[in-house]
């Protein structure tokens, strides 16, 4: 009885268009998406380079740093590529033998 | 016997050659930035660009790069300046070490775009990759061009 009198009081304090608005905020919060890792921001690119470069990779699941300007980069087709860049600011895309 | 170095005037002497010492090295030259060491053979070009909103500029006007890519590239921009920003208000969620890898990584995809279709755009990015990050790094340089 208590709690029936509790919800009609719930109910006639806060409108319907409250409650969805309520609801709609704490959905937004939750899909709300994780800002990238610095690892994310990188893979971003080296996929868009390799795209370009017409090289098939299904995805990074890895790059190193060899020296300046110069990465291996491990593919989810097992595939990997050495990406670097010339004295000239050529950026060289090949594929890597392990 | 006594040694000759411990005597009071080469004591001073050596004290004074540690100080020498000890000043030149905080007074040394930061170490040039990766990309410098790199990027040593930029054809020369007349047109330069010198800062991160020329190069946007001279991206959306490039016709080797299409709409849609454009768009990606002008919110990778935005979004590493963002993230700049961030780090010069005092955010250490990345270290400048990451923040010049990022530019460095985006700049790379930015090249790839313009190799063998914009030859002088990409001349002209090969020539300012390193002017623009030291603008970028520099805390002081940051907000005069980025300040509203």
């Amino acid at each position: 009885m208590i709690t029936n009198r509790l919800k009609t009081s719930l109910l006639l304090r806060c409108p319907p268009a409250v409650l969805i608005l309520a609801f709609a905020a704490v959905c937004v919060g939750c899909s709300k998406e994780k800002p990238p890792s610095h690892e994310d921001i990188i893979r971003g690119d080296f996929e868009e380079i390799l795209d370009l470069n017409e090289q098939k990779c299904d995805g990074i699941v890895g790059f190193e740093k060899i020296s300046d300007l110069e990465y291996l980069v491990a593919c989810g087709n097992g595939e990997s590529y050495r990406i670097h860049v010339s004295h000239e600011g050529h950026v060289n895309v090949a594929p890597h033998d392990p | 016997m006594q040694l000759t170095f411990w005597t009071p005037g080469s004591k001073a002497s050596l004290i004074v050659a540690m100080m020498a010492t000890l000043l030149l090295y905080q007074t040394a030259e930061p170490a040039t930035t990766t990309s410098a060491t790199v990027l040593q053979q930029c054809p020369s070009i007349e047109e330069e660009i010198v800062d991160l909103e020329m190069l946007s500029q001279a991206l959306r006007d490039s016709t080797a790069v299409g709409l849609f890519e454009k768009i990606k590239l002008k919110g990778s921009i935005d979004d590493l300046v963002k993230r700049l920003e961030a780090y010069h208000d005092g955010a250490r969620k990345f270290s400048i070490e990451q923040l010049e890898e990022q530019y460095n990584v985006l700049l790379m995809r930015i090249a790839s775009h313009l190799q063998n279709k914009d030859q002088l755009l990409h001349q002209q990015l090969c020539n300012a990759w390193l002017t623009i990050w030291l603008d970028l790094e520099d805390s002081g340089r940051f907000r005069e061009k980025f300040s509203t």
